[in-house]
């Protein structure tokens, strides 16, 4: 499934990173620690968070993650939107709480990530 | 975990003398952790960038996520950042936090920590400071040293 085909599903609002809408998501991870998204996420996983901060742009770069989706109505901070622009990093928005962002893209058929 | 990662920096900045304070004024409800080292400072471009993640002094890297962190739990407990450094003349880096804050993050064990650091790095002293209201403890390497030695 893309990141278009997942974002149109459940309404998700892009913030950066548009043209990567065509990325394959093999899976999903939610969390709020930094350090649990780098030992469990890897490359073309969207994780779920509520982190407005730019260092969720950096572990997104770091594990080359499909996408960033901010749950709740959160909006991402000035600095973590420009460092997602210059580092190409989707980023995208939902006023859906997190339980249910999960909940409804494990409903789609996106596993959880995998170690 | 914070702790460890920034002495790791001083460290790495070959300082001698790294000085760690924390804090605690109820009356204010604040949190207030100072790492003081005598390393090689930053020059005022690299202080200024020092909490960006997409900053490091790791040439083999890209990113470096130790003051970035830090930063992090700062604001996410309505707490402030600063890094003040000069080169020779060592760096000093303030976070605070509000104490009662729901998201201020719990301190851990900081004996354990500081076992850590002091059997990991023979060659450099500590200096560790907890005060609260008029409550003062005080570790200092060089003088446990200095009495191993006499």
């Amino acid at each position: 499934m893309t990141l278009r085909q997942i974002a149109q599903e459940l309404g998700l609002e892009v913030r950066a990173g548009g043209n990567g809408l065509e990325t394959e998501v093999r899976g999903g991870y939610a969390s709020d620690i930094i350090s649990d998204v780098l030992a469990n996420t890897r490359e073309g996983i969207l994780w779920i968070t509520h982190l407005r901060h730019p260092n969720t742009v950096a572990a997104a770069v770091l594990r080359e993650l499909a996408a960033v989706v901010l749950a709740n109505g959160r909006e991402p901070e000035e600095d973590t939107l420009r460092k997602a622009r210059e580092e190409n990093v989707t980023l995208l928005a939902s006023s859906l709480p997190a339980y249910e962002l999960a909940g409804r893209l494990f409903g789609l058929g996106l596993p959880g990530a995998k170690k | 975990m914070h702790i460890l990662d920034l002495v790791q920096n001083s460290v790495r900045a070959e300082a001698k003398l790294i000085e760690i304070t924390l804090a605690g004024d109820r009356a204010e409800d604040l949190l207030t952790l100072e790492i003081r080292d005598d390393g090689n400072g930053m020059d005022s471009v690299s202080c200024a960038r020092a909490a960006d993640p997409f900053f490091t002094t790791k040439a083999n890297r890209r990113i470096g996520m130790g003051l970035a962190l830090l930063a992090q739990a700062t604001r996410e407990a309505e707490g402030d950042f600063q890094v003040a450094s000069r080169p020779e003349a060592g760096t000093l880096v303030t976070a605070t936090f509000r104490w009662s804050h729901p998201d201020c993050k719990p301190l851990g064990d900081m004996a354990a920590t500081l076992e850590t650091l002091v059997t990991a790095y023979r060659g450099v002293d500590f200096v560790f400071e907890q005060r609260e209201g008029a409550e003062i403890a005080r570790f200092d390497t060089r003088e446990v040293r200095q009495t191993w030695s006499t």
